[in-house]
């Protein structure tokens, strides 16, 4: 059952290098429903039976590459496949404007499901560099697909990052193998040192990895990428891409090798993550495009997700489980919300055929189900009650508390009111009553996929329990 | 001291130059202002980066087809890394940007 | 350790520098090309043939070529757009700031590298060997050369994600390349110069060239399975006869063509079907039935050259050009009532036929670009 996850989105990926236009857009959508099914058996799987191992090629690592299902990674391939077919119900629609743009997207499409899927599952570090890589490449080719100066110039930009955080991960796991002479994860957890090769290959990985996941100091490049894009696009690179690197950095800082990180490492990530909060909201307030202030808004709720390692080591068991709940809820409530809003942005901007914030004048009235899913998300991102996003914080939270770092409360709790600060910018404009530009009629599709991922988001605040009682399911995580 | 000596034998050197290299690299592809500077300092990056991925592993062991296998799959990803960022500098020079 | 190992070393890290400082890209190209060639002796001396291989054929080779050839169409985009663009003057704190950053990133590197490799040396042999493992296991692989091995058998799964990565390459770029226009012979030959005729000689030696090149190709995909060679050093080989012949103006591949998709993704293709057939015998993904491992690796790697050929290949010939300075007709320019900026359809015309109006009066280009 589970090559089946990398099988489908790679068969699919051919067929929609192959085929001609009209074929590729009808199967996409049967496709990703054979995907979400497959995802959903196997999070049923694991729940009634726990974590499986599946030795590819019938060669058991360390010679051959494992795969390796949990609770958190079946919890992030449903969050994909869910997405992903949301996202690609917008993008037939969104697309059509887009003649030659889409014969080219669905290829990416697959290839970056196929990537996301493979690094989920991946329990072999350099298979995880391969994947990375196309996760990369895929993403960068969606950024520049149309093909515009400035869109080309967030795709290179957008690039040179990536393959310079690859290139810092793969110099960690070379040290690794020369120190432990294995790629398995699961081997090198268990014989795991503390010596200085460990450490410096953790440093070059998780400097690498931070220059992926787009932290503070290293976003530079994701707000003209995410805010440049298609809206689909957009959508799922905010929702999904960025949270692959997160994930392998998660992996190597409480799977890896607990043992060689120090407190004091952690309490470093927690300050970056700070940093993004402050600094990626402070930079949404100043945006005049819409666009960018959701893409700078990534930048800053990217930064909460680095509390769970000060959170989570060094600490005691009960706040370290917390800290891990509550990172895993604000992955999945963010990855809801930040595709919604992509989404129902990228239907305002369709509409007013602007993207400027002034420009949103009068959204209220001709285009409300779009600025109301936007008002959702928005009320999952500023963790306001009920949603998946308060709930996430509310554990974080609790995690500070019980940890003693009072610190960190006051960045979870400021972060929300920045949050608002830049949303009700959106706000302030978009009920005024005087339109300033012609509206163009869209099609009702897209407002129903924006809100379905934002009732997501909404819906995860009264069934949290779900993921994290899989999450029980993760083993070493919870220390 | 004598130790270190021993120790330290071919595989192990290119190891180091390998370190250098990396180094290097990281230097002048921060600094480059032209685009295909920086492609090429990756390059070298990476080429440093596969040096002591092979050197370190076989310092030890004698040769290892492992890393070398791993080598070779990252001189392909490198090369389409390259061949992707060459479309999209030259389109984006033909748009009109600078190299 | 020799004298030779020394002087090897030191001449990569000289050649690199000479990379870095060197202001002609030119210059900067053909001593990258320089570093390469020593690289490949690297690998010779480390014990490794393939990497040597590899990185004489793809790392130096075909990078080299897409290099030069890039630096050729920007000579030639400079002289058609605007012959004496460019060197705006450096942001002189924007530069200091870099270089800040870069002191401060190489000496943190290079202090966490020499201290691991430093401590290294201290410490006893690593727990596992795979060195041993694979020996052990080679028997059972079906070839009996390690590395095509591990890329085909133990380690097959990276090897498909592999191809699937040069796959997207190669999709980026003909989607970049090729414009969809109203008029249906535009689309053939948008984008792409007509080389000028060649020397007679060039041509004659092409022609003698070219067979060469494919044989030695078959001889080193046949002899990975047993000594250094294999699919990506074959799939280099054919690509470079590929770029031998379009120099030689043989036109192979310069059409995006449903059989030239159909050859990009052929080696993936057979891959997946070997890979996914043994699940329908309940064995795992990617499993080999036992016995037939040599045949199917000769198949897939043989399927893999192919495609790995013409995705090179792809790689260099669909690469944008600037047009060959043809007439510009009804450049309508672009600003349609509700133009989102350049990404509303009404952008379109601007990236289409008269997206680079190479000598059209009105040039919307040559402002040079930000930064």
């Amino acid at each position: 059952m589970i090559p089946l996850l990398l099988i489908i989105p790679l068969v699919f990926a051919l067929l929609s290098v192959l085929l001609p236009r009209l074929p590729i857009k009808a199967i996409a959508i049967p496709g990703l429903v054979l995907q979400l099914i497959a995802s959903i058996q196997l999070s049923v799987h694991t729940y009634k039976h726990g974590a499986s191992d599946y030795a590819l090629g019938s060669w058991e690592a360390p010679l051959g590459i494992a795969l390796h299902a949990n609770g958190f990674t079946v919890t992030l391939l449903t969050l994909t496949a869910f997405i992903a077919i949301v996202c690609a119900v917008y993008a037939l629609i969104y697309l059509k404007r887009y003649e030659h743009e889409q014969r080219y997207f669905w290829p990416l499409f697959w290839f970056l499901l196929a990537s996301l899927n493979g690094i989920w599952l991946s329990g072999d570090l350099f298979n995880l560099y391969v994947g990375l890589e196309l996760l990369t490449f895929s993403a960068v080719g969606m950024v520049a697909l149309t093909a515009n100066k400035a869109s080309l110039q967030a795709a290179i930009r957008y690039l040179f990052a990536a393959l310079l955080g690859s290139l810092g991960y793969l110099a960690g796991v070379a040290l690794l193998y020369g120190q432990y002479g294995t790629l398995a994860i699961q081997e090198i957890a268990l014989i795991g040192t503390s010596d200085a090769p460990t450490q410096v290959a953790l440093a070059l990985m998780t400097v690498g990895l931070l220059m992926k996941t787009a932290i503070f100091p290293l976003h530079y490049w994701l707000p003209p990428a995410h805010g440049g894009a298609l809206a689909p696009v957009s959508a799922l690179l905010s929702a999904l891409v960025v949270k692959a690197s997160f994930y392998i950095l998660a992996v190597l800082w409480l799977q890896l090798a607990p043992d060689a990180i120090s407190p004091a490492a952690a309490q470093v990530l927690g300050a970056l993550g700070a940093g993004a909060i402050l600094w990626g909201s402070w930079c949404a307030f100043r945006q005049p495009d819409i666009k960018m202030l959701v893409a700078y808004s990534t930048v800053a709720q990217l930064g909460y997700l680095m509390f769970v390692f000060p959170l989570s080591i060094g600490t005691n068991a009960a706040a370290a489980e917390l800290a891990w709940q509550g990172t895993v809820l604000h992955l999945l409530a963010h990855a809801f919300a930040k595709s919604a809003m992509f989404l129902s942005v990228g239907t305002l901007v369709l509409a007013i055929g602007h993207q400027g914030i002034k420009d949103l004048a009068g959204v209220s009235h001709r285009v409300p189900l779009a600025l109301f899913a936007f008002g959702l998300s928005a009320v999952s991102l500023m963790g306001l009650p009920p949603s998946g996003g308060f709930n996430a914080k509310w554990l974080l939270l609790q995690s500070a508390l019980s940890s003693g770092q009072w610190w960190w409360f006051i960045f979870i709790l400021g972060g929300g009111l920045l949050t608002a600060a830049y949303i009700f910018r959106v706000f302030s404009v978009s009920f005024i009553e005087e339109a300033r530009h012609k509206f163009a009629p869209t099609h009702w599709l897209l407002d129903v996929s924006a809100l379905t991922l934002a009732a997501a988001a909404i819906l995860l605040g009264f069934v949290s329990q779900w993921p994290l009682t899989l999450m029980e399911l993760v083993p070493g995580v919870r220390s | 001291m004598t130790l270190w000596l021993e120790a330290f034998n071919t595989d192990f050197w290119y190891a180091i130059v390998g370190a250098v290299l990396l180094v290097l690299a990281l230097g002048a592809f921060i600094t480059s202002r032209q685009l295909i500077k920086k492609l090429l300092a990756f390059n070298i990056m990476g080429s440093g980066v596969f040096l002591i991925m092979v050197g370190l592993a076989q310092y030890q062991h004698g040769p290892d087809s492992v890393p070398q296998a791993l080598v070779l799959t990252g001189i392909v990803v490198a090369v389409a890394a390259t061949a992707l960022a060459l479309v999209l500098i030259r389109k984006f020079v033909l748009k009109g940007g600078q190299p | 350790m020799m004298w030779f190992d020394l002087a090897l070393g030191l001449g990569l890290i000289i050649a690199a520098i000479g990379v870095f400082r060197s202001e002609d890209l030119f210059r900067a190209v053909v001593l990258f090309v320089t570093f390469g060639i020593l690289l490949a002796l690297t690998w010779l001396r480390l014990q490794a043939p393939d990497l040597a291989l590899a990185e004489a054929a793809i790392g130096a080779g075909i990078t080299g070529v897409l290099l030069l050839d890039t630096l050729g169409v920007f000579r030639q985009h400079e002289q058609d757009i605007n012959p004496r663009s460019s060197s705006q003057l450096p942001d002189i704190s924007r530069q200091w700031a870099a270089n800040v950053l870069a002191l401060i990133a190489c000496i943190s590197a290079a202090g966490l590298l020499a201290w691991s490799l430093f401590n290294t040396l201290k410490m006893p042999a690593p727990h596992h060997n795979l060195v041993t493992v694979v020996e052990a296991n080679i028997a059972d692989s079906g070839v009996s050369h390690g590395i095509t091995a591990v890329l085909l058998n133990f380690r097959s799964y990276d090897t498909l994600l592999e191809v699937a990565v040069l796959l997207v390459a190669i999709v980026i770029g003909i989607g970049l390349r090729e414009r969809v226009t109203t008029s249906a012979n535009a689309t053939s030959d948008e984008g792409q110069s007509k080389l000028s005729e060649p020397p007679a000689l060039l041509t004659s030696l092409v022609r003698l060239l070219l067979p060469l090149l494919l044989i030695t190709a078959i001889f080193v995909l046949w002899a990975g399975s047993t000594r250094p060679g294999g699919a990506f050093q074959a799939g280099a080989l054919i690509a470079a006869a590929g770029v031998l012949a379009r120099l030689g103006q043989i036109d192979i591949a310069a059409r995006v063509t449903t059989m030239l998709r159909l050859g990009l993704t052929l080696g993936v293709f057979i891959f997946l079907i070997v890979a996914v057939s043994p699940m329908l015998t309940g064995k795992p993904f990617l499993t080999y039935p036992a016995g037939w491992e040599g045949t199917l690796i000769l198949l897939i790697e043989f399927m893999l050259t192919i495609s790995i050929g013409l995705i090179l290949l792809s790689l260099f010939i669909q690469a944008p050009r600037p047009r060959i300075p043809a007439p510009v007709r009804n450049a309508i320019p672009a600003t349609g009532p509700n133009a989102i900026p350049a990404t509303g359809p009404n952008a379109i015309p601007a990236t289409g036929r008269n997206a680079i109006p190479a000598t059209g009066p009105n040039a919307e280009t040559n402002k040079g670009g930000d930064q």
